[in-house]
């Protein structure tokens, strides 16, 4: 590691604790385990200190161990990805009284609902979904990757509330040849050479998402950095759909050809969504849904145990929705696999929860390593996969333990 | 966490554990998956009330000659550290990062000042 080494390492970031904290947060920082992997722990609104990767717009990734403190991801501890300078969006611009929802475009009717008439014309409806970012573990790709150089914590968990984004589209009446719907968030670009954040879904694809305009969070008005008033949820879909402050759902009867759908946030035209390091694709199309994801949380890299003594691993596997069928667990750095106990089921787009008892027999340094298989029998890669954007990285983890 | 070392087959233990660890939990939940190694709910957020203003300051670039042409060029649409958490890159990545901000997102950068630029992100965080 090279910390410190350059002179925006040690002193900026030294610099951006003392500035950008308050209280107990001063000063701390940690070391994710790749290079340039320094990062300031900075307290922020609605948020404990979390992880920050970068200030202006806000970054910040949830430290690991928080997946080990509940199922469901805290809104304390819920990651933060902004991509526009003009972000978050100010709280005079966020007025609940004076928020509106346009619904407008190639429709018969258009709309423009308050956050009331949401709430009370259409069925409220929850579902517990993972969100996780497209770049989620973008730091541990090699060859490495420009881009957000995330650990793992750009990923989280929680029960949304909301409408059926199907029933307010259908309230709108699409006209006859609508093909695609876009989403666009009240967070702005900076200078207006920066193109605006607006995502597009294929009309049928929005109408059978199981998408959801969600005003709640694990019980609690979204946090003002997870997209308050209302944000898209779509399950299995990677973030960078869920548009946060989503105040504009826009049917259009072309193809929509904005920069973050395209050049942006595209992958490899391939099953596996890869190329070999350092190639560039011939044919790409827009991310999509999650591949399959597991790891371990109960133990932290080079943690200690004793011979003899049973522990309980327990670790979260999740989709892209079609559910979790398996988790197998080597406790041998993949010599030999075992089957875990699955947790309760909170639907096929949730983190399962998986448990295995462990009685390490022998001393010596060992690897945990954790593989799921969902329901349509997809897996995940013993070895990483690349792709020109870091996005998608899914192989199988290996945590490396000490037993005494 | 003590529940992860609760014996799997002494109600006792169980009983107990979960009168120590309710807190919050669903009983019913529990007594249908068996061991639970962690609560299902996260707890209420103790900072929902918090003001929404954004910690000050960002990190900036150095103030020395060398790091000039980015403290000028490349602080205007994001803070520094979305270069300074960048891994080591190629001469030709860093080229075509610079070249990126200026056709895709409109960074007003001469051309004249380029060279300068991508000198600094090589010499700083450029593959050997
Ligand atoms: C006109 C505004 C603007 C200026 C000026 C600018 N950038 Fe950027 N930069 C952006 C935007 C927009 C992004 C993407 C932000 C996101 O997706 O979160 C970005 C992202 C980046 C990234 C992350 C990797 C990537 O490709 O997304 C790096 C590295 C970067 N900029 C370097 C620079 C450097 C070096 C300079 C100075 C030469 C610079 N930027 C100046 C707008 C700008």
């Amino acid at each position: 590691m090279h910390r410190g080494s350059r002179p925006w390492d040690r002193r900026n970031f030294l610099r951006a604790g003392l500035i950008g904290t308050t209280g107990l947060a001063l000063a701390d920082s940690v070391e994710m385990p790749f290079e340039f992997g320094s990062r300031p722990l900075v307290k922020y609104p609605q948020k404990r200190p979390l992880i920050r990767l970068t200030t202006r717009p806000p970054q910040l990734e949830t430290p690991f161990e928080v997946f080990n403190e509940s199922l469901l991801t805290p809104n304390d501890a819920f990651f933060v990805r902004y991509h526009l300078g003009g972000s978050p969006p100010p709280a005079s611009v966020l007025d609940p009284k004076t928020f509106r929802l346009a619904v407008a475009g190639t429709v018969g009717k258009e709309l423009s609902l308050s956050l009331e008439e949401l709430r009370n014309g259409f069925e409220n409806v929850e579902v517990v979904a993972v969100n996780q970012c497209s770049g989620n573990s973008r730091g541990y790709f090699q060859p490495r990757i420009p881009g957000g150089q995330s650990g793992h914590g750009a990923m989280g968990c929680a029960r949304w509330r909301g409408v059926r984004l199907a029933d307010v589209l259908k309230a709108a009446s699409p006209a006859a040849g609508s093909r695609q719907v876009l989403f666009d968030g009240l967070d702005r670009p900076l200078v207006p050479t920066i193109p605006d954040f607006v995502k597009s879904l294929e009309l049928d694809e929005a109408l059978d998402s199981g998408g959801l305009l969600a005003w709640e969070m694990n019980g609690e008005a979204l946090p003002w950095l997870n997209g308050y008033p209302l944000r898209l949820v779509l399950p299995g879909h990677y973030g960078t759909y869920w548009i946060k402050h989503l105040h504009s759902v826009r049917l259009v009867d072309a193809e929509f050809k904005g920069f973050w759908m395209n050049p942006a946030y595209r992958i490899p035209d391939d099953p596996c969504a890869h190329v070999e390091p350092g190639m560039t694709p011939k044919r790409t199309v827009p991310i999509r849904r999650f591949n399959v994801r597991s790891f371990l949380t109960s133990l932290s890299s080079e943690a200690r145990l004793r011979s003899g003594d049973e522990t309980l691993l327990r670790g979260i596997a999740f989709d892209g929705g079609a559910g979790i069928r398996e988790v197998l667990v080597s406790t041998d750095d993949g010599r030999s696999w075992s089957g875990a106990a699955l947790g309760r089921d909170l639907g096929r787009f949730a983190f399962r929860e998986w448990t295995l008892a462990w009685k390490p027999s022998m001393a010596g340094a060992t690897a945990v390593k954790v593989r799921a298989v969902n329901r349509l029998g997809e897996s995940q890669p013993m070895e990483p996969l690349w792709n020109p954007a870091g996005y998608m990285r899914n192989v199988v983890e290996r945590t490396p333990l000490v037993v005494l | 966490m003590s529940p992860s070392r609760r014996p799997k087959s002494s109600p006792n233990v169980a009983v107990a554990w979960l009168a120590a660890f309710s807190v919050g939990m669903a009983v019913v939940a529990l007594a249908a998956v068996g061991p639970v190694a962690v609560p299902e709910e996260p707890p209420r957020n103790p900072h929902v009330a918090d003001a929404w203003t954004l910690p000050a300051g960002e990190p900036v670039f150095p103030a020395d000659e060398e790091a000039m042409p980015l403290r000028r060029h490349c602080q205007l649409c994001h803070s520094s550290d979305y270069i300074s958490t960048q891994p080591r890159l190629s001469r030709k990545a860093w080229e075509a990062n610079v070249e990126k901000m200026r056709s895709k997102y409109g960074a007003p950068i001469p051309t004249n000042a380029v060279p300068a630029i991508v000198e600094y992100l090589v010499k700083n965080h450029g593959t050997p």
